[in-house]
């Protein structure tokens, strides 16, 4: 008497494998409809010819997660927008200058202005940074600064935090008010972090 | 009459476990040199005793990756340098090295704060140099300030981003740019590193 039994390739129970029988390959490609535990290790870039990287759609994890190497999103950048830019504001025109275009990928924006400039009376003076979309406001910040006295070159700074930007083109300009004047030896710097949340 | 069918450990054809009928526990050491397809949970430290940590070579998220610790990598740290008096003389030294750097490879933001004052009416510069063992500086940034007044004490800075540097000892240098620019018990260099796990 003879017999043949298949294995099958749909198990319609929960399994364990190998319970006592030592490690599984599974040579094919898997597709498990329900959940997965593994109580041991799991290697899912093998040694076998179709090895590749493991892509999740998402992963959460509830501790800490430890890399060795980078983290690699077009979201998490650092990027110098500004490198010491002069003599934009010259004299009393014009009030508005562009300073670049902005490529945003969808993260958390953190903005570091840097101005310098002198003013020709003493004063409050302003620097506005905004970011605009097809001719609108999508973010800006003031940066003021007190004169104590006409035409003394100054330094000042503003850090800002820009959210929900939506991933796009925008233009970075700067304005500034009347008296203020931004010569050739003053400079804009500006640095543009963007965290991936 | 009674017989014992044993399931084999090797599986050398596509399987869809299990099809219907809920979840799939390993207890092994589990290759897979297909793909790996789940369509519901994966819970890789489970409840067993012989749970451990994973180690992945690496690994793609095409969506959000939710961390509920920290992100824990040598490349994503803080380093905080203060130094004043650097150059209050004429005949100092025009270079001064502010710290030694260890850098592991990331994207370097730095944020440059710097104090002085000028004899003379002059731009006055500070220039910041990475200098790798070689003793080359490979990365520099020059932080200028206007002096209108002399001897008028004043605080200007710089923030920079250098990417594609590797790991490695480097030196920070700052170099002024004439000896009429002064460094002295009252002014600060103030130089902040944040290492990013990226490279741009």
């Amino acid at each position: 008497m003879s017999f043949v039994v298949e294995i099958p390739s749909a198990f319609t129970k929960s399994v364990q494998i190998p319970n006592r029988l030592g490690n599984t390959t599974l040579t094919g490609n898997e597709t498990i409809h329900g959940s997965v535990i593994v109580n041991g290790s799991l290697t899912l870039d093998g040694v076998g010819s179709n090895s590749g990287e493991p892509v999740y759609d998402s992963i959460k994890v509830t501790n800490d997660i430890e890399v060795g190497g980078n983290i690699l999103s077009s979201r998490f950048r650092a990027e110098k927008i500004i490198d010491n830019l002069s003599g934009q504001f010259l004299g009393s025109s014009p009030s508005n200058v562009t300073l670049a275009e902005v490529i945003v990928y969808g993260g958390t924006l953190h903005m570091s202005f840097e101005c310098g400039g002198s003013n020709t009376t003493s004063g409050q003076a302003n620097y506005t940074f905004v970011l605009t979309q097809n001719s609108q406001t999508i973010k800006s910040t003031g940066a003021s600064y007190y004169f104590n006295q006409a035409d003394v070159s100054q330094y000042w700074a503003r850090n800002d935090v820009y959210t929900n930007v939506p991933a796009g083109t925008y233009i970075l300009s700067v304005s500034r008010s009347t008296n203020l004047r931004h010569g050739v030896s003053d400079f804009f710097n500006v640095v543009l972090i963007e965290n991936p949340f | 009459m009674s017989f014992v069918v044993e399931v084999p450990c090797l599986f050398t054809k596509p399987t869809q476990i299990p099809f219907r009928l809920g979840n799939t526990g390993f207890i092994g050491e589990e290759t897979i040199h297909g793909g790996w397809m789940v369509n519901q949970s994966i819970t890789l430290n489970g409840s067993g005793t012989e749970a451990a940590e994973r180690v992945y070579d690496s690994f793609d998220v095409s969506g959000d990756l939710v961390v509920g610790g920290d992100i824990v990598t040598s490349r994503f740290r803080n380093v905080v340098v203060n130094k004043n008096n650097v150059f209050p003389k004429t005949n100092s030294p025009s270079s001064v090295t502010l710290a030694t750097l260890i850098l592991n490879g990331g994207t370097l933001c730095f944020n440059f704060k710097c104090g002085g004052f000028c004899t003379s009416s002059l731009v006055a510069r500070f220039t910041f140099e990475l200098i790798n063992s070689e003793n080359i500086a490979i990365r520099s940034t020059n932080a200028d300030f206007k002096f209108s007044q002399i001897h008028v004490h004043q605080y200007w800075g710089r923030n920079d981003v250098y990417s594609g540097v590797t790991a490695g000892t480097y030196t920070l240098r700052v170099t002024r740019n004439s000896t009429n620019v002064r460094n002295d018990a009252a002014d600060r260099f103030n130089v902040t590193l944040t290492e990013y796990p990226f490279n741009a």
